[in-house]
């Protein structure tokens, strides 16, 4: 049986980032205690059918999980330990920014068997920080990495954005030497865009706000993979960087289009070829944990076959090492034949630069294709 | 047997539109008692829902109304209504002829407007008694002494016995009906030979009878059983029913000289007959056909194509329907590049052109295209052979050209005062050449231009509207073929030529309208992985150039979570957009690009 991670959406956030387009709502005490207890149901409702399936990573995301009370989460990884079967060396993360923990806070962590932080500090600049309305500064930053370092986390990851409407191509290289030398194991670099749903495409829409600068974007790009390669990362993936051997295992699960558990409200799940998610309502989902568990997934989803192989294909693309190894696509879709399948597409793109032919059985991004992924992604889908 | 009887008046009713033309009809059948109360709905003679909507005529109508005379005899006055519009003059013309009298309406607080002389003129080449009538006295705004004024300084008839009405409350009808009985003559006859001769001025079709024929006698008779022949079609039908309309059709044993009815002779498609025709005893064939017989040739051309090409046949049903009733209206199938199956279609102008869409939307609920409207264009080759070029596709190599002509028109424009020099402005972009200006009173002034018919089936009517807040009315008539000095202008995408964005333009215009094509163009059509050129040019020449810029990336670098599904949307969404887009050379166009250069609204 496959490999496969668990991912826990906690939608609460002390307050929403301006460019936030994730599911979340405030911080409510009395919300977060409904919320876990119907968290723990969702768990449990699901725990039979995940027999056979050894989970190789749990990953708690959001919002802001590093706001669950202590107790309530050393009671839901307990639980996840308890319900799933869960290789010993499982890659267990915790979302968290800086301003969300604290001293102890980082002390109770160390206690649990969390093994790896993503830490979103996004910008070292404080001015920007201020501008996107994330609620800690530069100092926060530094202060919490080197507390989780001092505790004994060996594994932290760092997010930061780019491309953010008026940030400078200084002022961005500038975050990327400092978060160089702070040396995490992994880098995620986004590029900004106005996600629908957050304050920032709604200013945007007003016209307050600028159009994307597709030019800024694709300079600063370029710029963050060279500087990140060059510490000494491997650029593993289009948005991914990571010391050698420490890509994160969590998202390898959705990039190799692997099976995934999503809990909470608005997380994501494919499992046994189907995809489905829970309402996007904290207080939907509360009472359909409660009251009829059955009808918490919409969009249920079943993946055909070849439409799977596309979509494998499309999602092998991104990453940039292993690309699409055809044996590895034959031995997963034994019915078809994925590089008849594939060949005029892959044919286009070869000659069109994006990609290149490794060892005749492999296919990767070139560079120039890794700044027009997803329209190689588009083609192959 | 056959003289013409003298108690019988055929007239039509002339107006501008909203001048009140059906609202006098409607008071006319009511006082007849022709239809009663009970029936009465507004403006009974137009009944498509299209036609009462816009307050204006499309279809000629016809009703026999009888009046007991003061003088004691009983009158058939037979109303022959007119369309009011400059596309259908050829209809209104047909009408006239099967009249011997008109009633002259003018909106007592409009005054004389650009149709009310164009049809006049109409009138007075058909020699017929007009009878001016005032109409809305009633409103406040009324102004009679200077309308009669404007009666007969500008129209040159005398006004002072003209009729005093307000068809919204009654007044004057009965006058208007004693002016009708003392006024007009009775029906002219024709020939002196007795054989049949009757004008065919309109026909509708009905879904079980076929096509019902509306004719004048002008000598003989026609009654049901005889074989009759169309004149010019050179065809022949059984008689199966002749009638009145009252306003229903009524059936009658015969139809006798003078009078105005109905002829149902199991004519199956209105193809088959042409307004104007005369229709004359097979047996006892007529040796002259009345005057006036012309073929009906559509002025303004436009492509429809369905929106959904699944809809292809659906629009090809609506248009085969709607030419049942519209003989005038022409269509063929044709391709384009751009736009896949469709039709050329074929249209008397603009406001024909404009009831067709609107109907293929309202009736059959088709989403369709429709591209810019174009002109026939007479291409003399060097060989000295014409060619008629409804369609820039079908422009022949330059080389080959000796000149070419374009249909001119002149075009009349009431307007304010005020407004003159806007009117002027926009005919002279037009290429219009200003040929008289008359004070029609204080206020407003008649204008007569030349023009080229290419520059006003595009938007010229709106600017018009616009310039004069509506003030301003116009009419038009053909005026021929002048040699003109237009070119086709070609737009080239990386070099290959897009013929779906051709267009002939007057040379001076060239330039302009190249840069503005090619620069709309630019902003439709989305960047790519490589630079896009994008020209126009006559012949090999270049006029105007833009550059698409190659695409700097296509990658999101971002975090999706688990959703992969929004992610694959997206992907799918790239790529269906790019199936979804003509590939000329390698570059991939969208479609609304060629509805952005077809629509032309600068």
């Amino acid at each position: 049986m496959d490999n496969s991670g668990i991912y826990i959406h906690v939608p609460f956030c002390i307050r929403k980032c301006l460019y936030c387009g994730f599911f979340s709502v405030p911080l409510n005490n009395e919300l977060m205690s409904k919320y876990c207890s119907a968290l723990k149901k969702e768990l449990q409702f699901r725990a039979d059918s995940a027999q056979g399936y050894t989970f190789t990573s749990l990953y708690l995301g959001g919002g802001t999980p590093s706001l669950l009370p202590f107790k309530e989460l050393t009671n839901i990884i307990n639980l996840c330990m308890n319900l799933y079967h869960f290789d010993n060396q499982a890659e267990i993360t915790i979302e968290a920014n800086p301003s969300s923990l604290s001293d102890m806070k980082i002390q109770q962590l160390a206690e649990l068997p969390i093994n790896r932080i993503s830490l979103g500090i996004q910008s070292c600049d404080d001015n920007i920080l201020k501008a996107i309305g994330r609620p800690h500064c530069t100092h926060d930053s530094y202060h919490i990495y080197e507390q989780l370092r001092k505790t004994g986390f060996k594994n932290i990851s760092i997010d930061a954005i780019f491309a953010l409407p008026g940030q400078t191509m200084n002022q961005w290289k500038d975050s990327l030497q400092k978060i160089l030398s702070l040396r995490p194991e992994h880098i995620s670099l986004y590029c900004f865009t106005y996600d629908p749903g957050s304050e920032m495409y709604h200013r945007y829409k007003k016209g307050e706000l600028p159009e994307p600068d597709e030019l800024k974007e694709s300079e600063m790009y370029k710029i963050a993979i060279e500087t990140v390669r060059n510490g000494g990362y491997i650029h593993y993936e289009i948005s991914n960087f990571a010391l050698q051997g420490l890509e994160s295992r969590h998202n390898m699960i959705y990039w190799k289009n692997k099976p995934y558990w999503g809990f909470g409200p608005s997380a994501f799940s494919f499992v046994d070829g189907y995809r489905f998610s829970a309402p996007a309502s904290i207080m939907e989902y509360i009472k359909k944990c409660d009251a009829n568990i059955d009808e918490l997934y919409h969009d249920r989803e079943k993946l055909e076959e070849e439409r799977s192989l596309h979509e494998t294909a499309a999602l092998n693309m991104r990453l940039l090492k292993e690309g699409i190894y055809i044996p590895e696509l034959e031995n997963r879709y034994p019915g078809l034949s994925p590089y008849q399948i594939l060949r005029d597409a892959l044919g286009i793109l070869l000659e069109e630069e994006m990609i290149q032919k490794i060892d005749n059985q492999r296919f990767c991004l070139t560079d120039k294709g890794i700044l027009f992924a997803d329209y190689v992604s588009s083609q192959l889908i | 047997m056959t003289e013409p009887r003298n108690n019988i008046r055929n007239f039509s009713i002339i107006a501008h539109i909203d001048h009140g033309k059906s609202t006098l009809a409607d008071r006319l059948l009511l006082f007849t008692k022709t239809i009663s109360d009970r029936d009465f709905r507004d403006q009974v003679l137009d009944d498509m829902d299209l036609e009462r909507e816009r307050g204006i005529t499309i279809k000629a109508r016809a009703v026999r109304l009888t009046h007991q005379h003061t003088d004691g005899q009983e009158y058939i006055l037979n109303l022959i209504d007119t369309p009011g519009h400059v596309d259908f003059s050829y209809e209104v013309s047909r009408s006239l002829a099967a009249c011997e009298g008109a009633l002259l309406i003018v909106d007592a607080s409009q005054g004389v407007e650009a149709q009310t002389v164009a049809n006049v003129l109409l009138a007075f080449e058909h020699n017929l008694e007009i009878i001016p009538v005032i109409n809305k006295i009633d409103l406040p705004a009324a102004q009679v002494p200077e309308v009669k004024r404007q009666i007969e300084d500008v129209i040159g008839i005398p006004a002072d016995e003209a009729i005093l009405v307000s068809a919204k409350t009654g007044l004057g009808v009965e006058e208007v009906i004693n002016a009708l009985v003392n006024k007009i003559p009775p029906p002219r006859k024709f020939g002196d030979d007795n054989r049949l001769r009757a004008l065919i001025f309109d026909s509708v079709y009905d879904m079980y009878r076929g096509v019902i024929v509306y004719i004048r006698v002008f000598s003989g008779t026609v009654h049901k059983g005889m074989m009759i022949r169309m004149m010019k079609r050179d065809t022949v039908f059984e008689v199966l029913e002749v009638g009145v309309f009252r306003p229903k059709g009524m059936p009658v044993k015969q139809l006798a000289a003078g009078e105005v009815g109905y002829v149902i002779a199991n004519i199956k498609q209105p193809q088959d007959i042409s307004i104007g025709d005369t229709i004359t005893d097979n047996k006892m064939r007529a040796a002259t056909s009345l005057p006036g017989f012309k073929i009906l040739q559509p002025m303004v051309f436009c492509g429809m194509y369905p929106v959904d090409t699944n809809d292809y046949e659906l629009l090809k049903d609506a248009l085969e329907k709607l030419q049942l009733n519209d003989s005038a209206f022409h269509f063929e199938p044709e391709t384009s590049i751009a736009l896949g199956f469709g039709f050329r279609c074929g249209f008397l102008g603009l406001l024909h052109m404009e009831i067709i869409q609107e109907r293929l939307g309202r009736e059959y609920d088709i989403d369709m295209v429709a591209t810019a409207p174009s002109v026939i264009y007479k291409v003399h080759l060097s060989s000295g052979v014409v060619e008629d070029i409804d369609n820039p596709v079908n422009f022949p190599d330059t080389s080959g050209i000796d000149f070419i002509e374009e249909p001119f028109i002149k075009a009349t424009i009431i307007c304010p005062n005020e407004c003159i020099g806007g009117v002027m402005q926009l005919a002279r972009d037009r290429r219009g050449e200003c040929k008289q200006t008359e004070t029609i009173d204080s206020k407003r002034v008649m204008i007569t231009f030349e023009m080229p018919l290419a520059e006003v089936v595009i938007d010229f009517y709106d600017k018009l509207k616009s310039i004069t807040r509506g003030y301003a009315s116009m009419d038009y008539e053909l005026i021929g073929y002048r040699e003109s000095s237009v070119v086709k202008v070609d737009m080239l995408v990386n070099g290959d030529i897009v013929d779906a964005f051709s267009f002939i333009v007057h040379k001076d215009k060239a330039y302009n309208r190249g840069r503005f094509v090619a620069e709309r163009l630019s902003t439709v059509i989305p960047r790519q992985l490589f630079q896009i050129a994008i020209q126009a040019a006559i012949g090999g020449k270049v006029i105007a150039r833009e550059t698409i810029t190659a695409l700097k990336k296509n990658v999101t670098a971002k975090c999706y979570g688990g959703d992969i599904t929004r992610k694959r949307k997206l992907w799918e969404k790239q790529k269906e957009g790019k199936k979804r887009m003509k590939q000329i050379g390698k570059v991939q166009i969208p479609q609304n690009a060629f509805l952005t250069v077809l629509k032309m609204d600068e």
